[in-house]
């Protein structure tokens, strides 16, 4: 074997959108499959627009251009949304954010056609149809792999903002499960998921997969579930832990947030690889799947806890004070979300309205569409 | 006359025509599940034929055609199926796709000239027979679509699609068959009340469930009904409507689907959402399928049957090929189309009440005879064709047993 995995340089900082998306029954708002005829359609009208299959006919994946900056990531989230919502308003299906959907069953899902589907399907099971979640990826880009690895390393301490921020799966099978992100639940079953490795370099991060595969246990990259894992082929680092947010104004505005947070980490690195980081960071994480905004978070150096809404305001703080060019837009856009709650609080609110998931789940694609141009 | 079965047990004294009613369903109802347990037969088409089974030997034992076939009780069943038709369809595609109503005014169009050109140019038959056939064959049974989307709980275009063109079919056929008999029996003397009728049924019908709907609201506010009491809510909504149409001169099958839709649009806590009711929905699926079996009449003379049959691939054809030709422009593909007039294939309860309706008139009861034939192959065959349709278009997501 020994291929070292070759990675591709891009612009430092740039940024990319992936967003997976419910295809939901606009009577009863349980998912219902629609995947291929939507993406032909909006295929054959925009097929310059990367609009893609996903796992399952319920669900389907958009992703922007390689962008720089929050207006083109924006602008382009809206672009693929209104196109997704004309071309589903034809089948009359409705189209969601959220981690999770509600109340459907993990049973009735179908797997879609495709080599690399199948082989999933085969090799977990029921699993794959479980994985029937729904996340936003964000990827930033890195000059090297050694730099992405650094990175990878340093936005891992940020990965309870991220699961906090963006939670909107408190849902699920019909229950609400008291965390507000459940789909970390489901991500965790799969052997391969959680903290990449504490490889310090790129050549470290090619020895360790060129085990991997010389074993049989991964085939490529994409067998990878880490939270946060590089991507060599796309020259980036690709953050993995976000729930799909309920609209594409606050997807854009989180992945500017994870490119403010890489520019700060690019100004002073310090990639922290004891055992007492991978001891915190998977409490860390269970607090902000959990409790949302509302966990706490421990620091390992000092021992000492603190809110993790504050960490969030102290690091918006330290972002402004820092960084030059931020745009106010998306860190207003977050502070906002501190203030009156995550996409978890507004779905728990709209269930305590109408004590009916179908109502949430017509609310959420109301909201999705919101500001739709017509 | 028909030979009578030595089936002595319908002698005895301690059989009265309750005990048979109740002995010849429970025979019915065991008979479809096994043949859905051992033969695969799809459900819906396995209860249909278990129910033309109890029919068969009811016709052929003195003692079990003591029990008379509650038609009343069907057509009562009917318009609770319908009520749920009419809160599923989803009436607002024709809003975001105008395609939809394009395609389904061209499938039903087409499947009336098909028929109607088949018969009285193939065949010979009278314009008047063929006019009535055609208008009773071109429509497709939203019930059975209904109950075969949801006993194998499928999802996708083509079902959804099936149900819409199903009831925009029947509600063509409907104010269509009103307006061929008031005229037949108007002798074509062309009256204002004749041009009228269509709108006196619309309208008449949208008032009378708007009054039910109204009904079952104040009861479900009052109550907070939810599961089984609900849907007895609803049967007792549905068996008022259906009391108050018929001597109105409305169509109940109008008001059942009107009901439905009212409900719908103004139930925004989806509190009487059919999603929600209780198993009794399903029993009542059941009954009715059996009693619909019970009433279809077999193939009076091999003449009727052929006929019967050429209808049959006629309208089988039509309906795959104009939703074929009409699939790309309301955004689907080809293929899917034809699957979509594969599943308008069956014909129930709507059907057989037309069929009845026109025999009691002079001078067609052979079209009568034609149409109940048709019925009788399309709520058997329709069922199956239906679920081969969904199968192909993978849209069950009902898990392996």
């Amino acid at each position: 074997m020994n291929d070292l995995l070759c990675f591709r340089a891009s612009r430092p900082f740039t940024l990319g959108v992936e967003l997976e998306l419910q295809l939901v029954d606009r009577r009863d708002g349980d998912l219902t499959h629609g995947a291929t005829d939507l993406l032909r359609i909006a295929r054959r009208r925009h097929p310059q627009l990367d609009i893609k299959l996903e796992i399952t006919e319920s669900m389907i994946e958009i992703a922007t251009e390689v962008r720089f900056d929050y207006e083109g990531i924006l602008g382009d989230l809206r672009v693929l949304r209104d196109v997704v919502c004309e071309a589903a308003e034809r089948l009359n299906v409705g189209v969601c954010g959220g981690g999770t959907h509600p109340f459907q069953s993990w049973t009735e899902r179908h797997i879609a056609d495709g080599p690399r589907m199948r082989r999933i399907s085969d090799l977990y099971g029921y699993l794959a149809k479980q994985f029937t979640v729904f996340g936003q990826h964000v990827h930033v880009g890195c000059p090297d792999g050694d730099a992405a690895i650094a990175l990878a390393h340093g936005l891992s301490r940020y990965v309870p903002h991220f699961i906090a921020l963006a939670a909107s799966s408190p849902f699920l099978q019909g229950e609400d499960t008291a965390f507000d992100c459940a789909r970390m639940n489901t991500i965790s079953s799969f052997p391969l998921s959680g903290r990449m490795p504490s490889v310090r370099d790129w050549a470290e991060f090619n020895s360790y997969f060129d085990k991997m595969r010389s074993t049989g246990i991964v085939d490529s990259m994409k067998d990878f579930y880490w939270d946060i894992r590089p991507k060599p082929e796309y020259g980036t680092v690709e953050v993995r832990v976000f729930d799909t947010p309920l609209s594409v104004e606050r997807a854009a505005a989180l992945a500017v947030y994870v490119q403010c947070l890489a520019r700060l980490l690019a100004a002073s690195p310090r990639p922290d690889l004891t055992q007492d980081t991978e001891l915190v960071y998977r409490f860390n994480r269970f607090q902000a799947c959990r409790f949302g905004l509302r966990g706490e978070l421990v620091d390992p150096i000092t021992r000492e806890r603190r809110p993790l809404h504050q960490d969030v305001r102290e690091t918006i703080a330290t972002i402004r004070r820092q960084l030059r060019g931020v745009p106010s837009e998306p860190l207003q856009s977050i502070e906002h979300c501190l203030d009156s709650g995550n996409d978890a609080a507004w779905l728990r609110a709209r269930f305590a309205q109408s004590r009916n998931l179908g109502v949430v789940v017509n609310a959420q694609t109301s909201l999705f569409a919101r500001s739709r141009a017509h | 006359m028909a030979p009578e079965l030595p089936l002595s047990i319908f002698k005895a004294p301690l059989l009265s025509p309750l005990a048979v009613s109740a002995l010849l369903f429970f025979g019915a109802l065991s008979l479809a599940e096994l043949a859905v347990r051992v033969a695969r037969v799809p459900r819906i088409a396995a209860l249909v034929l278990a129910g033309a089974a109890a029919g068969w030997v009811r016709s052929r034992s003195p003692a079990a055609a003591l029990v008379p076939v509650p038609s009343v009780l069907l057509e009562a069943l009917a318009m609770v199926l319908l009520f749920e038709v009419g809160q599923r369809v989803p009436l607002e595609w024709i809003r975001s796709n105008p395609w939809m109503l394009v395609a389904s005014v061209g499938e039903t169009g087409a499947t009336f000239c098909a028929i109607f050109a088949v018969l009285a140019y193939g065949l010979g038959r009278s314009a008047v027979e063929s006019l009535f056939v055609g208008v009773i064959c071109m429509a497709a049974s939203p019930i059975v679509v209904m109950s075969v989307t949801k006993d194998l709980r499928a999802r996708g275009q083509v079902s959804e699609r099936a149900l819409l063109f199903s009831t925009l079919s029947s509600v063509y056929a409907a104010l269509t068959m009103q307006l061929l008999i008031t005229g037949y029996l108007a002798a074509a003397h062309v009256q204002l009340t004749l041009v009228l009728q269509p709108l006196f049924q619309l309208v008449g019908a949208f008032l009378l469930a708007a009054v039910t709907a109204g009904v079952l609201r104040v009861f479900a506010l009052l109550t907070q009904a939810r599961g089984a009491v609900l849907t007895v809510g609803i049967i007792c909504s549905c068996v008022l409507l259906y009391a108050y149409a018929s001597p109105l001169g409305l169509s109940p099958v109008l008001a059942a689907l009107f009901l439905g839709l009212l409900v719908r649009a103004t139930d925004r806590s989806h509190s009487l959402l059919s999603h929600q009711t209780s198993e009794t929905g399903a029993v009542l699926t059941l009954a009715y399928f059996i009693l619909l079996g019970a009433s279809l009449s077999w193939f009076p003379t091999w003449r009727i049957a052929g006929i019967a049959a050429a209808i049959v691939a006629i309208r089988l054809l039509a309906k795959a090929a104009v939703n074929a030709l009409l699939a790309v422009p309301a955004a689907l593909r080809t293929g899917k189309g034809a699957m979509v007039g594969l599943s308008l294939s069956p014909l129930s309860s709507l059907a057989l009440m037309f069929a009845a309706t026109i025999a009691r008139h002079p001078g067609l009861e052979e079209a009568g005879e034609i149409s109940a034939a048709v019925v009788l192959a399309m709520a058997i065959l329709g069922p199956v064709l239906t679920e081969i349709a969904f199968r192909l278009a993978q849209e069950p997501t009902h898990p392996l047993p």
